[in-house]
């Protein structure tokens, strides 16, 4: 579905991911853990189109394509999310109307007929109860005033609404409690399918109690220094990120 | 080639050669009252850039034409006023064909008792003393060129007179119509709204084009507002991309009364909207707020005056504007704080959207307070669409153009919640759209 290859990418003067390979299959639920610095939410916005990122070598194919050539929305209607771990707020911009159009448009591109207000509104509550988002939000400006627990179950909620095929979460868990934790952890775990993948973007193990994932990554300095499975996330909570600087050291 | 004092000379001329036939031409005060603006504007002339209230403005290109001021019948039918009515707004309607009152167009209708609606010309005819104290030598501005013009022609408009405790039972829509056929005329309304104690209305102004012909409307409305009145005002201005649009509306309040004004103001090459609000009584309140839209080159210039002239007073001003193309935008907003107006609140914002690299917003705040327990503050802006909202909507699937139109569509919003009539900001939000769709792709999604 993802692959990554060599990517190297740097913000102005500064090189910011040093050759990453990844590879990602249907079905898969890939975590990226990795100290602050490290270049995890430098991946995740590359992987959604973010402008402001030079892209100096290297290649990232999904679905056998070219990705990087693409516009966020090109990247969008191809079935990528990415949640954020700051979701923006836009006054004037109704939640409900903007989630219509955002569907409506991925649908139009990809040869579907677009959703009435009916089937949508329908639709979009059944998501809301699903991620525990209260429904008086869905008509409230886009994230505007909102807690940092229900701009993340905002995330999580859009992200239930549109379906997509990978879904790139840049640390969702940042700031939540819990009971939080929880639901956007079910909300995910809903979304599973042999069809689709997950890259979950985490500084802390925790999330990974509720997303249990396939694969574990740790970044560290641009690069992926070390892959394993769930027990990796165990490691790093028990000896913290200096135990990796150790291990390379030696 | 007409130099600005020929122009002027002419007007006076053609003032001159119509006075005779104007409504109340034989009523000494009105006779005199139009002489004396004709004469103010013979000395005046047309303002230039040299004067601060005109820095940023220059009305050049409308001085150099001349825009036919004597009225010919023109045929306007139903049909033609029928997309501009507002569908669900039960109203009182008011018609000015290039100033000019049309009754077979307009539909005032029962009116409840103590409430006095008719055109301005047949009330100069029928009760000019009572009109004196406003139009006559106390009313006038009289270092105002434009004001001049409109007062030296006094000729029809709306007069609207409610007594004390009345209610006008619905909004008035005035529709002011700019049409030239074969020639570029001038429509000069005159408009005068007396609310006495306690009394309340909502008055909607509405100005078109009915064709590509380039038109002057030069509109002058007073409003006095006695204690306890409420003015629920909107005013959308949409004439042709070719049309000059001069306004004044002058408030005067007393105490607890309450002036709401809403403005769009989205036509016409260049377009001055000047709103002066003299807070003359404790308690009193003011809330303007507009939103211009400009592209192309279109010019459009918001200036604002409001004077707290005693204590207690609130002022509250929220201007945005939305620029594209090479329009200019301006924003001028004055407050005057008296030296006994003492626990004044005024606030004032401005903010700008630049949607292109050579648009252009000017905001000037001034503040002159002379009180020492006052609240003021004032804040402006000028940006552009932010990257992140834009990313964002974009990383959802939208098209760029639809992502730039809905946020340019949320900075517009809170000026359009903040209309009590909803019948009338759906329309008007429904005029934004269509414009943002003829640029952003908004209308294939919403």
């Amino acid at each position: 579905m993802l692959e990554i290859s060599n990517l190297h990418v740097s913000i102005g003067d500064q090189t910011i991911l040093k050759g990453i390979d990844l590879t990602v299959k249907p079905g898969e639920v890939h975590a990226i853990m990795g100290p602050n610095g490290s270049g995890k939410s430098t991946l995740s916005h590359v992987l959604a189109g973010r402008e402001g990122y030079e892209v100096i070598e290297g290649s990232v194919r999904y679905e056998g394509k070219d990705l990087l050539g693409l516009s966020p929305e090109a990247r969008a209607h191809a079935g990528i999310f990415l949640g954020f771990q700051y979701p923006v707020e836009i006054p004037g911009v109704n939640n409900m109307y903007f989630l219509k159009a955002a569907i409506n448009a991925r649908r139009k591109a990809n040869g579907l007929k677009e959703l009435d207000a009916f089937d949508f509104i329908q639709m979009a509550k059944k998501k809301a109860g699903l991620v525990g988002l209260d429904e008086s939000l869905l008509q409230r400006a886009v994230n505007e005033g909102f807690s940092g627990g229900e701009k993340k179950r905002n995330e999580i909620f859009q992200m239930a609404v549109l379906e997509p095929q990978l879904a790139i979460l840049d640390e969702t868990d940042s700031g939540l409690d819990i009971d939080a934790l929880r639901i956007v952890a079910e909300g995910v775990n809903a979304l599973r399918d042999p069809e689709r993948a997950v890259i979950l973007v985490t500084h802390y193990q925790r999330l990974l109690d509720y997303i249990v994932p396939d694969y574990v990554h740790v970044l560290s300095d641009g690069r992926i220094v070390r892959s394993g499975g769930r027990e990796l996330a165990l490691t790093l909570e028990e000896k913290g990120y200096g135990w990796l600087k150790e291990a390379a050291a030696t | 080639m007409n130099t600005a004092a020929d122009m002027v000379a002419r007007y006076c001329a053609e003032l001159a050669s119509i006075a005779p036939t104007l409504p109340a031409a034989e009523v000494p005060w009105i006779q005199q009252t139009r002489n004396k603006a004709r004469d103010d504007f013979a000395r005046l002339g047309f303002p230039t850039r040299l004067q601060e209230a005109w820095h940023y403005t220059n009305v050049g290109a409308l001085q150099r034409r001349f825009f036919a001021l004597e009225s010919t019948d023109f045929s306007v039918g139903q049909s033609t006023i029928e997309p501009l009515l507002y569908p669900g707004l039960d109203c009182h309607r008011l018609v000015f064909v290039n100033g000019v009152h049309a009754p077979e167009l307009s539909a005032i209708g029962a009116l409840p008792k103590g409430v006095e609606l008719e055109n301005l010309a047949t009330a100069l005819t029928r009760t000019p003393e009572q009109l004196e104290p406003f139009l006559g030598a106390r009313g006038q501005q009289t270092e105002h060129a434009f004001n001049a013009l409109n007062t030296a022609l006094l000729r029809d408009g709306v007069c609207l007179r409610l007594a004390p405790n009345t209610r006008l039972d619905k909004p008035l829509h005035l529709l002011f119509l700019s049409t030239g056929e074969a020639r570029e005329n001038c429509a000069q309304p005159r408009n005068l709204i007396l609310a006495a104690a306690g009394s309340q209305a909502v008055v909607l102004e509405s100005y078109h084009s009915l064709d590509e012909a380039a038109c002057l409307t030069n509109s002058c409305s007073e409003v006095i507002l006695e204690a306890d009145a409420k003015l629920q005002h909107y005013k959308l201005q949409e004439e042709n991309h070719q049309s000059y649009h001069i306004s004044s509306l002058q408030v005067q309040q007393a105490r607890d009364s309450h002036f709401e004004s809403h403005l769009l103001s989205l036509g016409a090459t260049l377009a001055r909207h000047e709103l002066n609000v003299d807070l003359n009584g404790e308690g009193a309140r003011c809330d303007l707020n507009g939103l211009y839209l400009g592209n192309d080159r279109q010019h459009v210039d918001c200036h604002t005056e409001i004077r707290h002239m005693q204590a207690g007073a609130d002022s509250r001003q929220n201007y945005k504007g939305i620029l594209d193309g090479r329009a200019r935008g301006v924003f001028n907003g004055r407050v005057y704080v008296h030296p006994q107006a003492q626990q004044s609140n005024a606030e004032q914002s401005n903010h700008n959207l630049l949607l292109s690299a050579n648009a252009e917003a000017d905001t000037k705040p001034e503040l002159e307070i002379y009180a020492d327990d006052v609240r003021c503050s004032h804040g402006a802006t000028v940006g552009q669409l932010d990257d992140d909202m834009l990313f964002y909507l974009r990383s959802r699937g939208l098209p760029e153009d639809t992502a730039r139109g809905l946020l340019i569509l949320g900075f517009a919003r809170n000026l359009l919640e903040q209309m009590p009539l909803k019948t009338i900001s759906a329309r008007l939000e429904q005029k934004l759209i269509d414009i943002l769709s003829q640029s952003h792709g908004l209308k294939s999604l919403i």
